[in-house]
């Protein structure tokens, strides 16, 4: 063992910690959006959008339970599975002519097909193709596992942190679900040559495994009615009687999107993230004409779109929050070494230009230097005049701040990311007004059910930052904040709530700080990081919830606007089913 | 040049009492990443003296500091007319000290990024031998806190003040006269109360014109009115200025005017940091003095109108002209071409006119809670109260009415239950009714005095059962399972909240860690029908809380030393990992077996000391480093030491317990049952297959058995039983 002494230091310059990458710099989308979605799209996640791995994947186990364990010298489960994707990645390609699936996400596509041209005319040997370098399963085995196709026993449901537990699949056998999925799959495969001479081919042709594609593929679930089709439907759907609530809140979210589906594509509106936002948040459709038409959820659809809408405030939330940070990011930038204090921030708010230029922006007139005005002032100034953040005040500024007003978050979230003004003093004040817009409406749904369960999913109030905490802080820093000036509002907001928040989330994730992408040194902000340039938050798994119901046969792009969702027959079925429950 | 990680100068001993002093303080980043150091994670006392003008600042801002007051005592001092602005920080060993002056402030930018000026004494004491004597630079220190004291505003000073007064009680050493202590040691504290810093300079000069004055310094007076004065002062002195462009506020008007005597330097080299550094010198003849600390180059700072602490020394100008040899270097610049900062040194406080305001809040060892606050209103509060909050909860736990009377101080005495209700770091706020509107004053975080002595004894058994914890982690789960049985489970979790196993990797000084303590014994917790009855009287809200502290403290430590291992890849580091490595899959274990962790949860976290010892793993975004590559790599490869070492701490019979507990708790839930355990998580399993293959390592019994025997959980039978399951 070396022992080293410790010895005087004079006049040594303090070494740099460097800065490590980090993501997610006010945990608002790891944290509490995450919380919140992995309930409402249990086992949907960002990564996992294509039903048919649900089926093809529980096959392999199958399969090399029955075929490989303990008979041939592949004694991995994993090795096993490698090797079958590799050949139904190549399937899959092959059946497409080089090309991936349709909506894509074809695990290891990527590799596979720049290498197309040059094996599709010749004997390719099996040991050629071992490409699937991270398989679908790494992505796919949480969500399986949720959905219990293995034998887990799982005492709790598993939430989105544990999505980062290595649950190993090498160990893994099927449970009595995961045994029906897998057959259901067996069932669209069993007579292809290429299956049952999977494990003595060593050499074969394009043409020989084109066909697993052609049966088996990823886009090749949405043809006719293949086997597996209905069990996947089944499951996503929770036919199969999961006990876990986060089950039903799964299914009623995939009958929400068909039922917004149906609706929007009668109103020749594309079902995506914002159009869905909009149905949810402002029980609203936009027309492509820009015409607004309002929309009422069934009874039964209510619940679950409720929860959306909470899912929803804490959208624009992050959406305002992230803004803000990337202002002060960029703004460190620019100032270099410098650096500069958050009230010469604050004060450039309060200048006559940028003021005209948000007027500008809003094609609305302030009374007065937007630092002077309090919001209440400033949703005044286009005519609605809402005297107190209470119930009264939400109920009223729900009723008359609708998804085409100026001040609505839809606007002014379009107006933020449509200019890219984040980095603005102009996108700070529209940011700053959408968080007091967004915590307003909020009020109403405050001690009720839907409140509740947004608030459960904070963990830690210091960390985990939503809706009802920012109310919280502010009623207990600043009372009516309703009728405090923003020269008083903004740097409290935007001092707890972006500046130390990215500190305290970059201490939480490295003991020296060192993700953070600035540090504050007597109320001098200085970067550490050169750039962040826009907000990430999203609902990241909507696409994925959408392409499920795609692979499943119960959505289908309209012929003529691929952007058109329509419900397919089947998906019309389902969704009568649901309404009849 | 050499770099020095501040930080570091932190992990070096344990220490027994600190004293540190800042002018801006940053609780969040002190208790990351200070507090949890070797010096500090088990000191008994610890004191931050910061500027009042800061504190009140940061009072503002609502940190979540989780032991603010209440594991550290921070001591507000006001210095009227200017600042508190030392950055002197005093380290008591049982046997010894360190003294840290530099420039740097205790914020994350002045630890970590920041251009600071570090220097740091150490002092051992060796009973029977002769004084060192810069042990009349502790007693120096000291004083200067004793007098810091004397400013501080609130009940804290008064403490600090009595721990000052019995700091000879744990340290004899301290009651030598300073007169019989021979020598001079190699630097001399300068601080205000004693001397100003200008006044040093002139002391150590005479009255003899200096050839040279060099300063470094981020700040100087707006109209140079200090540099102006010396220039008068020493006229046929050459004035050497560094700086750095767009941050040192130094004004180029003035400069030009000062005559050809004076010469600009910029820093070049920096890498984007700020220059906060502060370093006088001035020549006479061949010696050069020197003061390096706190002191800016400003009037304040020199002429003793703020509280500065310096070492001054005298040194060789070849040691001068080290500090720019390297990267940083430094430019001669015209003083037309330097674009100045805006940035003003630091400035006396301006008390706000808040309508209320809570100064103070404390609560002594008698269960009086005293305040200390100030009504600025025209009219008095129609009503007041004092409200109590604890960390992370939103309503306060108790209220108390002040009735308005013009004092400025009240004493509330506290009964029973409010003095158990009192867990944590807790704020106390003034909500006052004036004139019909409801005011909040800004926060004071309650001094709570009985806590901030830390006894690791007290109540808990043994004291060398808890620096054996802290030490090496053994012992935690049986120490854990009393204060489960006698302290309930709100008391465990605090301890675990609080716990640290300390990181000891060799390259930092201090003894080698002790070696491992003979096991304690302990229940066999396989056996099914062995639940604890505290487990099973548990509410599921309290389990819950448990369990999340049990998780929390497996991953704090196996961030903050087992990765720290994995990235330094010091092998002498090797019998400290293992020791928090036992402890983990330990407690992982057996809270598995007694139903209070989720067995994916215990499984995964054994499944990470497996990573963290072998070649890491990278999941969802999170990358683990491995010990193993990492000594791999700083040892060339080097396999005969690297085999020697990882035989002679039993690395494969750690390896393999740990492997067979994950394992054994991924099959019993939900594994490949008619396998066997052995065969399940085969991936980690080929890690660990992997070391044993790289280091040509063939397992043998003894290797498990004694493995075994160092986790004292299992009977013999169960030995046996896994002996016999080895399929490495």
């Amino acid at each position: 063992m070396v022992e080293i002494k410790k010895k005087d230091t004079f006049l040594s310059w303090s070494k740099l910690i460097q800065i490590s990458e980090g993501q997610d710099p006010l945990g608002l989308n790891l944290r509490v959006s995450a919380r919140l979605s992995s309930q409402l799209l249990y086992c949907i996640t960002s990564i996992t959008p294509r039903a048919r791995y649900y089926s093809f994947l529980p096959w392999c186990i199958a399969d090399f339970i029955e075929r490989e364990k303990g008979k041939t010298r592949v004694n991995s489960l994993r090795d096993a599975m490698i090797s079958r994707e590799s050949m139904f990645t190549l399937g899959c390609i092959a059946w497409h002519d080089g090309n991936t699936c349709d909506d894509g996400r074809l695990v290891g596509s990527d590799t596979l097909s720049p290498l197309y041209e040059t094996i599709r005319n010749r004997r390719i040997n099996k040991e050629e193709i071992k490409y699937v370098e991270q398989p679908a399963i790494d992505a796919y085995n949480a969500s399986i596992a949720g959905l219990e196709i293995y034998k887990l026993e799982l005492d709790h449901e598993l939430d989105q942190d544990e999505e980062n537990i290595q649950l190993s699949f090498d160990d893994i056998e099927l449970s009595e679900l995961g045994t029906k999925v897998a057959e259901s799959y067996r069932e669209s495969i069993r007579e292809l040559p290429v299956i049952q001479n999977l494990l003595t081919w060593k050499t074969f042709q394009i043409k020989d495994i084109s066909e697993w594609g052609r049966y088996g593929g990823l886009c090749e679930l949405r043809e006719g009615s293949p086997p597996d089709q209905k069990i996947l439907i089944d499951l996503f759907f929770n036919k199969v009687n999961l006990k876990s609530r986060s089950h039903e809140f799964r299914r009623h979210t995939l009958a929400l999107l068909l039922k917004a589906a149906d609706k929007m594509s009668s109103e020749k509106i594309a079902l995506n993230e914002n159009s869905f936002n909009d149905a949810v948040y402002f029980n609203a459709l936009s027309k492509p004409s820009g015409m607004i038409k309002k929309y009422l959820w069934p009874s039964s659809l209510e619940d679950i779109a409720t929860r959306w809408k909470m899912f929803q405030f804490h959208f624009y939330l992050s959406f305002a929050l992230e803004s803000i940070l990337v202002t002060v990011v960029n703004k460190a930038l620019s100032c270099g070494i410098e650096g500069f204090a958050l009230d010469e921030l604050v004060k450039e708010l309060g200048s006559r230009s940028i003021v005209r230029s948000v007027e500008q922006i809003l094609q609305i007139g302030f009374d007065k230097s937007f630092l002077e005005m309090t919001p209440h002032e400033i949703i005044a100034c286009s005519g609605i005049d809402i005297k107190s953040a209470d119930r009264a005040g939400s109920m009223k500024l729900d009723s008359e701040i609708g998804i085409k007003h100026i001040f609505s978050e839809r606007n002014l979230h379009n107006l933020i990311a449509e200019n890219a003004l984040y980095y603005t003093p102009e996108g700070i004040i529209l940011s700053l007004i959408l968080l007091t817009v967004v915590t307003l409406r909020y009020i109403k749904w405050e001690n009720t059910a839907y409140g509740n369960w947004l608030l459960r999913a904070v963990d830690d109030p210091y960390k985990d930052i939503t809706v009802p905490i920012i109310l919280r802080e502010l009623r207990g820093n600043i009372i009516d904040f309703w009728n405090t000036p923003w020269k008083v509002l903004a740097p409290m907001l935007i001092n707890r709530f972006v500046v130390r928040q990215h500190v305290i989330l970059a201490l939480d994730k490295s003991w020296d700080g060192s993700r953070a992408f600035f540090h504050t040194d007597q109320d001098i902000i200085r970067r550490r990081k050169p750039r962040y340039d826009k907000p990430t938050c999203h609902n990241t798994r909507f696409m994925s919830a959408v392409l499920i119901l795609k692979d499943l046969n119960l959505l289908r792009s309209d012929s003529a606007n691929k952007d058109i969702l329509k419900v397919t027959s089947e998906g019309k079925a389902i969704l009568e089913k649901e309404f009849s429950q | 040049m050499r770099y020095t990680d501040y930080c570091e100068l932190f992990d070096l001993e344990k220490a027994e009492t600190a004293f540190l002093s800042t002018y801006e303080f940053d609780p969040l980043f002190f208790e990351h990443r200070i507090l949890l150091s070797k010096a500090l994670a088990d000191a008994r006392r610890i004191v931050v003296f910061v500027d009042y003008g800061r504190y009140m600042k940061l009072m503002l801002n609502d940190e979540p500091a989780r032991y603010f007051n209440q594991r550290y005592l921070v001591v507000p001092i006001k210095k009227s007319g200017g600042v508190f602005h030392p950055k002197l920080n005093l380290l008591l060993y049982r046997s010894g000290a360190s003294i840290f002056c530099g420039s740097n402030n205790l914020t994350q930018a002045g630890c970590t990024h920041n251009l600071e000026l570090l220097n740091a004494i150490h002092v051992d004491i060796e009973d029977g031998k002769q004084y060192p004597p810069e042990l009349k630079l502790v007693i120096e220190a000291i004083e200067f806190f004793r007098l810091s004291g004397d400013l501080a505003i609130g009940y804290a000073g008064t403490i600090v003040k009595k721990w000052i007064e019995e700091l000879p009680l744990s340290f004899h050493w301290l009651l030598v006269n300073k007169k019989e202590i021979e020598g001079s040691p190699k630097v001399k504290l300068v601080h205000s109360f004693k001397e100003t810093p200008l006044g040093w300079f002139e002391n150590s000069i005479k009255d003899v014109m200096p050839t040279k004055l060099f300063i470094l310094s981020p700040f100087y007076d707006s109209d140079l009115k200090l540099l102006k004065r010396l220039n008068k002062k020493w006229p046929e002195c050459l004035i050497e200025i560094t700086a750095q462009q767009r941050t040192s506020n130094l004004s180029t008007q003035s400069l030009k005017k000062m005559g050809n005597k004076i010469k600009l330097f910029d820093l070049v080299g920096t890498e984007g940091r700020k220059l906060h550094a502060k370093l006088i010198t001035v020549t006479v003849g061949d010696t050069v003095q020197n003061l390096s600390g706190s002191a800016n180059f400003t009037t304040a700072a020199m002429d003793g109108i703020n509280i500065e602490a310096c070492f001054g020394q005298e040194i060789k100008i070849s040691q001068l002209r080290k500090l720019f040899d390297d990267e940083i270097q430094r430019k001669k610049i015209k003083i037309e071409d330097f674009e100045s900062g805006e940035e003003l040194p630091p400035s006396e406080y301006e008390e706000e006119s808040a309508a209320i305001r809570l100064f103070s809040s404390a609560l002594d060892q008698n269960g009086r809670l005293v305040i200390q606050y100030k009504v600025n209103a025209k009219n008095p509060p129609e009503s007041m109260y004092l409200v109590l909050k604890r960390f992370r909860e939103e309503k306060p736990i108790r209220s108390f009415p002040i009735s308005f009377n013009n004092s400025r101080e009240k004493t509330i005495i506290l009964d029973e239950n409010t003095l158990k209700e009192i867990q944590g770091a807790i704020r106390c706020y003034l909500i006052a009714l004036i004139e019909g509107k409801r005011i909040t004053s800004s926060p004071s975080w309650l001094v709570q005095e009985s806590r901030l002595t830390y006894e690791p004894s007290e109540g808990r058994g043994e004291t060398d059962t808890q620096r054996k914890i802290t030490e090496t982690g053994r012992g935690l789960t049986e120490h854990l399972e009393y204060i489960l049985k006698n302290e309930g489970v709100m008391a465990a979790i605090e301890y675990l909240e609080n716990l640290n196993i300390r990181f000891y990797d060799g390259g930092t000084i201090g003894p080698p860690p002790p070696p491992p303590p003979p096991p304690p014994k302990s229940r066999d917790p396989s056996r099914p029908d062995d639940v604890p009855e505290w487990a099973l009287e548990l509410s599921e809200n309290e389990r819950k809380t448990l369990e999340q502290a049990y998780y929390d403290f497996a991953d704090r430590q196996i961030h903050r030393v087992l990765q720290r291992h994995a990235r330094r890849g010091n092998i002498n580091g090797l019998r400290n990992f293992l020791d928090v490595y036992v402890t983990i899959c330990k407690m992982m274990y057996k809270g598995y077996k007694e139903g209070i962790l989720k067995p994916l949860y215990a499984m995964d976290k054994i499944c990470r000391c497996v990573y963290s010892l072998t070649d890491g793993h990278e999941f969802a975004g999170e990358e683990l480093g491995g010990y193993f590559l990492s000594i791999l790599d700083a040892q060339s490869g080097n396999m005969p030491l690297i085999k020697e070492e990882f035989l002679e701490a039993n690395v494969p019979g750690h390896l393999i317990i740990a492997m067979q507990m994950a394992q054994e708790i991924r099959w019993k839930n939900g594994g490949m049952k008619e396998v066997g355990p052995k065969k399940v998580l085969p991936k980690q399993s080929a890690k660990v297959n992997q070391v044993l293959k790289k280091l040509e390592i063939t397992t043998a019994d003894d290797q498990i058995e004694k493995a075994l025997e160092e986790y004292a959980l299992f009977d013999e039978e169960t030995k046996k039983e896994w002996l016999k399951s080895n399929c490495y």
